[in-house]
């Protein structure tokens, strides 16, 4: 019987191969959201069989069918169809992974008992001679009543014969596996174990001798307390050393590529504001989202690379002895790494952490590791107030303070990570139950796929509110207008007549503790939408023209700036350490704003979370600029 | 290009961005009234059921 649509669900333990057999199934035609209300991603996708439409659903990996994390929770609801906003599933999918059978058939024995259509997959078979192991597809299907596809779907080997048993699955019989009864918990448990253990002694032989598998011999290695945390070290070094490479020259490429824009459009259109919102508010503002995305693509592309050959869950449980005395655990430390290139990503990242208060303490401090976003700041203010001294012929006093400021913001994301786990999200750290799977080698396709998801949902959610903000931020410096068409006024005047500018003076009285000026405020306050915007704004403030030298140039220029009268430095090094130290600690990140009110539950709840993170994290702002201005005072550096 | 023309662009640009900012705003309150109005805990969009 042919219908016009099927709904099919896959579900699967973590690690089973189960996206990879979703991405084989639908190819490109995917979308990802969230289940409304919780932050666990709703995967799905749809492919045409035979004239039907087939709808499929990724739902979170799962090791049974008792709801704890909010994972878990979606699959047993979308089981039980009770999910909110998702229809009901006509076919469901139970992808096994056929090297660790065993512990894969507990959740299969659970869909089965359901009595609904189910198609069971035996994905990885291609491993199974690696591992010394044999099974018995036709005995298993006769263990479990139910139709068993061997696949492998890297290779998108059987994947087409998947296809066609969910087709045929409404009209086969059903499994007649049924739950054990009415006993306690525990005892079902046990004695599904016990049939587990028995239908494993008819379906699988194993080899002799090739019970140790390779990957546990090098699991010695990676896994050793001294070499496991050196070899974790240096691969992250080299990632994000790779990633600097690879993405400076890509976001110089975008960059550019812009800067053509803009002098297209100031061709084509005649001078005026029209003209200056479409490139400064418009160009400006989505541009600053838009040359975050090598960076974003390829932290996805490495984290993903990592994570499908294995060594994720490996670097995790290295780590975790690191991260326990914070009240963190190891999953918390991928999202805290990430931080350093963009905290956008980075707060996306903590989903994989099960227990939310622990995914709550490590999006709170997250924006706290210095992102490259703060590198624009830190070059121009430490290129014009740090003197540039060799120490000792190989490094730079200039490339010390540098290295203090990341160092800085690292410490202070992990203390602030221990007092949020000590109060205000206090919870048992649970113990890190992780599964170590099988090396394997990662596969470009499927990897490239899960980028582009990421990189999609982020221009999405991040380029439409910055994009919004960005305008009303250009609205804001140039109007109310100080000059006419006929008599325009310098850009500096301007900025100084603007909302923006009258904002900046309002905010004088509290930059003037810190020794600095309304310059300073007009582009703090600017900054406020995203911190590389305090660049171009003093640039517009001094009337340094933006181009590739439009650093050194507003360096000397903050350097030599004088206070009119006295002749005195306008910016001392004391204020200009402070200033850095403020970069540190401020969040001026809208789409890091953005994406923490939606990570930590969306609507108020999102919001109450965004404003506790942006407030004490401007109050840490504030309180160390100060301390570290008045100590440079002291020691002289006024 | 007319200044009027100029000034007309802007406005719509402007006056566009604010009312998209402004429109998200009234959507997440007008969602949150519903839940709670509902029974239900308030969180927005969020599959809780109101108290038996």
């Amino acid at each position: 019987m042919t219908r016009p649509t099927l709904r099919v669900a896959l579900i699967g333990n973590p690690n089973c191969g189960k996206s990879t057999l979703f991405n084989a199934l639908t190819g490109r035609r995917q979308k990802v959201a969230n289940f409304p209300g919780v932050t666990v991603e709703r995967v799905e996708g749809s492919y045409a069989h035979e004239g039907t439409t087939v709808s499929v659903l990724d739902l979170p990996g799962t090791y049974s069918l008792s709801p704890d994390a909010p994972d878990e929770v979606i699959t047993y609801d979308v089981v039980h169809d009770r999910a909110d906003g998702v229809a009901p599933v006509d076919v469901f999918v139970v992808v096994l992974d056929a090297e660790n059978l065993e512990r894969n058939l507990y959740l299969a024995t659970e869909v089965l008992e359901l009595g609904r259509p189910t198609v069971v997959v035996l994905n990885r078979v291609d491993r199974l001679p690696l591992a010394g192991m044999k099974v018995d597809v036709v005995e298993l299907i006769h263990a479990l009543g139910a139709i068993v596809v061997p696949t492998v779907a890297t290779t998108q080997e059987g994947v087409e014969r998947v296809r066609h048993c969910i087709a045929r699955a409404l009209d086969v019989p059903k499994s007649q596996l049924r739950d054990p009864g009415a006993v306690p918990e525990e005892y079902r448990a046990e004695r599904r174990y016990e049939w587990i253990a028995a239908v494993m002694a008819r379906t699988v032989t194993r080899e002799a001798g090739t019970r140790t598998r390779p990957s546990d011999r090098v699991d010695a290695v990676l896994l050793h307390r001294l070499w496991g945390p050196l070899i974790f070290v240096a691969v992250m070094a080299i990632a994000f050393q790779a990633l600097f490479l690879v993405a400076t020259p890509l976001a110089a490429v975008l960059q550019s590529g812009l800067g053509a824009l803009s002098d297209v459009l100031r061709g084509l259109l005649p001078a005026g504001d029209f003209q200056s919102l479409l490139i400064d508010g418009v160009l400006g503002g989505v541009g600053s989202v838009i040359v975050f995305v090598p960076q974003i693509a390829l932290l996805f592309l490495f984290i993903g690379a990592l994570e499908d050959s294995g060594y994720l869950s490996r670097a995790a449980f290295v780590m975790d002895r690191f991260m326990r005395p914070l009240g963190l655990q190891g999953k918390s430390f991928i999202p805290l790494l990430s931080g350093y290139a963009c905290a956008v990503p980075a707060i996306m990242a903590t989903r994989t952490i099960p227990q939310t208060k622990e995914r709550l303490a490590t999006i709170m401090v997250v924006p706290l590791m210095s992102c490259s976003a703060r590198l624009p700041v830190y070059a121009l203010l430490i290129s014009a107030f740090v003197p540039a001294v060799t120490i000792g012929h190989v490094i730079t006093l200039q490339g010390l303070a540098l290295l203090a400021m990341y160092l800085l913001g690292t410490v202070a994301a992990l203390a602030a990570a221990a007092v949020f786990r000590r109060t205000l999200l206090r919870s048992d750290t649970r113990a890190l139950i992780i599964e170590m799977p099988a090396y394997a080698k990662p596969t470009m396709r499927v990897l490239l796929t899960t980028v582009w998801q990421r990189v999609a949902v982020f221009l999405q959610r991040a380029g439409t509110v910055i994009f919004a903000i960005s305008v009303l931020l250009w609205a804001m410096g140039h109007y109310p207008q100080a000059g006419t068409p006929s008599a325009p006024v310098s850009e500096e005047a301007q900025l100084e007549q603007s909302a923006l500018g009258q904002v900046g003076h309002a905010v004088e009285p509290l930059v003037r503790p810190l020794g600095l000026d309304w310059k300073i405020g007009v582009a703090m306050v600017a900054s406020f939408a995203a911190r590389e915007v305090f660049v171009s704004t003093m640039a517009t403030m001094y009337g340094v023209p933006q181009h590739e030298t439009v650093h050194t140039e507003l360096a000397a220029r903050l350097r030599d700036a004088r206070a009119p009268g006295t002749g005195r430095p306008t910016y001392t090094r004391a204020a200009a350490f402070g200033l850095l130290a403020f970069y540190v600690f401020a969040l001026m990140c809208t789409s890091t704003i953005a994406v923490t009110v939606r990570e930590t539950g969306g609507g108020w709840q999102g919001a109450r979370w965004a404003t506790l993170q942006f407030s004490y994290m401007l109050v840490l702002a504030w309180g160390s600029a100060f301390v570290v201005y008045r100590i440079a005072l002291a020691l002289g550096a006024g | 290009m007319p200044h009027w023309a100029d000034r007309v662009l802007v406005l719509a640009l402007v006056g566009g961005a604010a009312w998209f900012i402004a429109h998200r705003a009234w959507q997440r309150l007008a969602s949150m009234r519903a839940t709670k109005a509902a029974g239900s805990c308030g969180h927005d969009n969020c599959g809780c059921k109101p108290p038996a």
